[in-house]
């Protein structure tokens, strides 16, 4: 059983009750032999286990040792297992080493009772090696528990003053099979009406006496400020937990009991809630003193100086410390008297919050540097810090002593210090403000807050892109790099339009021969490239029957053809073209390179 | 294809952008009306003239600019004319704005300093405060900016650990790198959005405030703020709000007499 996350590291605590008591040993010792017999309590709810076991110890290694004979076990349900564990025994005696093994043998009964009553266990009794010794016997009380958990709110106080301490405490009494109860979550049902915290980091269970049984309780403490006056209806606290159901195996073997969850690994979750209490919270009296932050409580103050006598222009520490039992915010920082020529900077302010008993106590220290101007003898009057007392019902103050402070001649101050200020030149001195800041640039709108635009976070959806697209450029200048062929086929229209653009310039140079060439080592080029086959040295009909193969119609095999033709006549016959004719013909190889781009399958 | 897949980027590019940069402004000209009464406003301060300074900036103001700059002065101003309330909620929204700025800051602890109901101070370390400084020393913009920055880095390093593989070792400490500050950063700019967004503060304005137990003046007086003081708005309904101050004591208070920062 455990609370929130804090689950036992031994499983035998499991079996609730985590005392053993030793009720009963038996200690026989014979030559052959020993053997005891111990119970882990004798006092358990109806579906509690609980454990007998016999220890029985041998010289030699028995493997098949018996089981004692314990009787009156009919009230329960047994489950039972055995352990074996060697030691050894080594004595010098003159000199002489002897080592003596010995076996130790555990025979375990978890035993749980359906039925509450008395019952008697025994006489146990061990046999062996024709030997017999009688271990005693016992009396085990069985209460009746009902399954599930019982809730008991209750407060210290009925009545309090606003800003009073005082304790909520959530009794939690489990019953038989509850396996997990988790922490009670009070933040929304009384986060507004109080200001809390939990007394507690762990919580543990203990035993108390509820109708004369001892029985195993958990107690959530948690400390309630409250910050409104008026009638307060708490409301129930639910606490969630975990019920197991009885479906374990029933093998007779304790290791069963074990390996599985306690009642056989199925749990339910289920939820109890408390009853409301009712409080009532009184409004502090008015009118309160000057400097009253709100504190309600006990509270003293102390002032220390770490330096009682030191030169001017020295730095000295004055700790003043507020302790008390009010909410912890309340304790703000105390009203400085009158602190002459001293020079006071803001203060380094730590808090600290401990559990005495079932009260919170809130600790702050502020520690002050101070500088004395001038050589003296100077004195910090009582600092005091205004509280509402609610025993007494009325207002107090906590006061520290005078602090007398010797101040030897050194090197005076003329001016007060530095750019971080003091109380005393802001309330005195009359140190000023930062002046107003000039135009500069135009004024502009600042309240744009991007966050606001569903287009800034639009464009959170371009990095996951970018990365998306070079990892897929990265793959393919990988496959593009293993595969050649691929490599010519993807590249043959770029590497058509390089050839055909030097064809355009040959073109507009009316060099008829070299614009055929180019035109021509274009379309072969192109096709050389797509279809990953030479068709530099083919002839007409090879190159006709490659491109019907790959799909070409007659259409555009018949243009490429005329082209083919065209080129080569001009190449190596001589032929001349005007130049209208030649655009006419690059017009032509543009749609025949556009026709076989769409038409070639691969 | 290729070009007109490019231009569609760009499209979607310019887009976004305009959809990010052309904020709910004030139009020109009421942000140059805005501008001229700021230096008005500017000029009377210098002048010692701050009732007028303070008539100059509100003008500023009803242009429907908001500007820390603006805020800044307008709350010097009224600070000169001992109005203690105003001056805090406006140093207060102008270091919403911006956090980092030093004079703002010294301006409000000053003002602070000057109140009745003295907030009380947070116990504080070496540690804490470093990291309130860090967390202090951006905008919220600023830090969203830097949010995106490494987050396109992350997947930038990302993708050049497969692209760019010789350099792997490089990239892996570099995308390493970047997670860790994200990861750092992250819940500062959490908490500076839930500020923005979430935090509900406001200053008292009037000399006195009576805090009463329920929501009218027929419930129990529980007791008075002052001009100056840093409340929490709970909950507010017609007239009245739930405020909780800052040592966790809380009742209702009149509306009217808040001013949100």
């Amino acid at each position: 059983m455990w609370i929130g996350n804090r689950r036992p590291r031994m499983r035998v605590s499991r079996f609730g009750f985590a005392f053993l008591a030793i009720l009963f040993t038996v200690h026989l010792a014979s030559a052959d032999f020993t053997a005891d017999a111990t119970i882990s309590t004798n006092h358990v709810g109806t579906g509690e286990p609980f454990q007998l076991s016999v220890q029985v110890g041998v010289t030699n290694e028995d493997t098949d040792l018996p089981w004692p004979i314990v009787e009156n076990l009919e009230p329960f349900t047994v489950a039972k297992g055995s352990t074996t564990a060697q030691s050894s025994e080594t004595t010098i005696i003159n000199g002489r080493i002897t080592r003596r093994n010995r076996f130790i043998t555990t025979f375990t009964y978890t035993l749980t009772a359906a039925q509450p009553g008395n019952f008697h266990i025994g006489p146990i009794r061990y046999r062996y090696a024709n030997s017999e010794r009688n271990l005693g016997s016992t009396t085990v009380q069985v209460v009746k528990r009902e399954p599930g958990i019982r809730l008991i709110p209750s407060l210290n106080k009925s009545s309090v003053f606003v800003g009073e301490q005082l304790v909520y405490t959530l009794r939690i009494i489990p019953g038989p099979g509850v396996q997990k109860i988790s922490r009670p979550e009070i933040q929304k049902l009384i986060g507004d009406k109080f200001w809390f915290q939990h007394l507690d980091d762990k919580i543990d269970s203990k035993i108390v006496k509820i109708g004369g049984e001892d029985t195993r309780v958990f107690d959530v403490r948690i400390v309630l400020f409250p910050l409104l006056a008026g009638a307060v209806d708490l409301p129930g606290i639910p606490v969630e937990y975990e019920q197991a159901t009885r479906t374990r195996r029933r093998t007779g073997s304790v290791f069963d009991f074990f390996e599985d969850d306690f009642f056989g690994g199925a749990a339910q979750s289920l939820s109890a809630t408390s009853h409301g209490l009712k409080l009532k919270v009184e409004p502090l009296p008015l009118p309160s003193p000057d400097g009253f932050s709100g504190a309600t409580g006990n509270y003293s103050l102390s002032a220390q100086v770490d330096k009682s006598s030191l030169p001017s222009g020295d730095a000295f520490t004055l700790t003043v410390t507020i302790k008390g039992d009010g909410q912890p915010k309340s304790i703000t920082q105390p009203q400085l008297p009158d602190l002459g020529d001293f020079e006071l900077y803001d203060p380094e302010v730590t808090e600290k919050t401990q559990v005495q008993g079932s009260t919170l106590i809130t600790t702050k220290t502020f520690k002050y540097v101070l500088v004395p101007r001038r050589s003296g003898s100077r004195k910090i009057d009582p600092l005091q810090f205004h509280y509402f007392d609610p025993k007494k019902g009325r207002y107090a103050s906590a006061s520290s002593e005078t602090i007398p402070i010797e101040v030897t001649p050194g090197k005076d101050l003329a001016e007060p210090a530095g750019v971080v200020l003091s109380q005393r030149e802001i309330t005195e001195l009359g140190s000023d403000i930062r002046h107003i800041k000039s135009a500069g640039a135009p004024l502009a709108m600042e309240n744009g807050f991007l966050h606001k635009r569903w287009g800034f976070w639009l464009l959170f959806v371009f990095p996951p892109l970018g990365f998306f697209a070079l990892l897929w450029q990265g793959r393919r200048r990988a496959r593009l790099d293993s595969d050649i062929g691929l490599r010519r086929r993807l590249g043959a229209g770029s590497e058509s339009r390089k050839r055909l653009q030097l064809a355009r310039k040959a073109l507009e140079g009316e060099d008829a021969r070299e614009f055929h060439r180019l035109l021509s080592s274009a379309l072969q080029g192109y096709l050389s490239d797509k279809l990953v086959t030479e068709f530099k040295g083919m002839t007409s009909g090879q190159e006709r029957d490659r491109l019907m193969a790959a799909g070409v119609s007659e259409n555009t095999r018949l243009l490429y053809d005329k082209l083919r033709q065209q080129c080569d006549f001009a190449q190596f016959a001589g032929a001349r073209f005007d130049k209208q004719t030649l655009q006419k013909t690059y017009a032509e190889a543009e749609t025949v390179l556009k026709s076989l781009d769409k038409e070639i399958r691969v | 294809m290729k070009i007109r897949a490019i231009t569609a980027l760009w499209a979607v590019l310019l887009a976004v952008g305009a959809v990010i940069f052309m904020s709910p402004s004030v139009a020109r000209a009421d942000a140059q009306r805005a501008h001229e009464q700021f230096l008005a406003g500017n000029q009377a301060y210098e002048a010692g003239e701050f009732q007028m300074a303070v008539d100059a900036y509100r003008r500023a103001l009803d242009e429907g600019l908001v500007n820390s700059r603006l805020y800044y002065n307008y709350g010097n101003a009224l600070y000169r004319l001992n109005r203690l309330g105003p001056a805090i909620l406006y140093y207060e929204r102008a270091l919403k704005l911006t956090p980092h700025d030093d004079d703002i800051r010294h301006n409000l602890r000053f003002a602070n300093a000057r109140i009745v109901d003295k907030p009380s101070e947070p116990a504080s370390n070496a540690l804490t405060r470093f990291l309130w400084k860090v967390h202090a020393g951006y905008s919220l913009n600023q830090g969203l900016w830097a949010s995106l920055a490494l987050f396109s880095l992350i997947f930038l390093f990302a993708g050049l650990r497969t692209y760019l593989p010789n350099w792997k070792a490089l990239w892996t400490m570099a995308l390493v790198a970047c997670l860790l500050a994200i990861v750092s950063f992250v819940p500062s700019l959490t908490y500076r959005i839930y500020v923005t967004e979430a935090a509900r503060h406001a200053v008292v304005l009037e000399p006195t405030l009576n805090l009463y137990s329920g929501p009218g003046r027929n419930y129990e007086l529980l007791s008075k703020i002052h001009e100056g003081t840093k409340v929490e708005v709970t909950s507010a309904k017609d007239d009245w709000a739930l405020i909780k101050l800052s040592n966790g004591l809380g009742g209702y208070v009149t509306l009217d007499a808040l001013g949100r920062i």
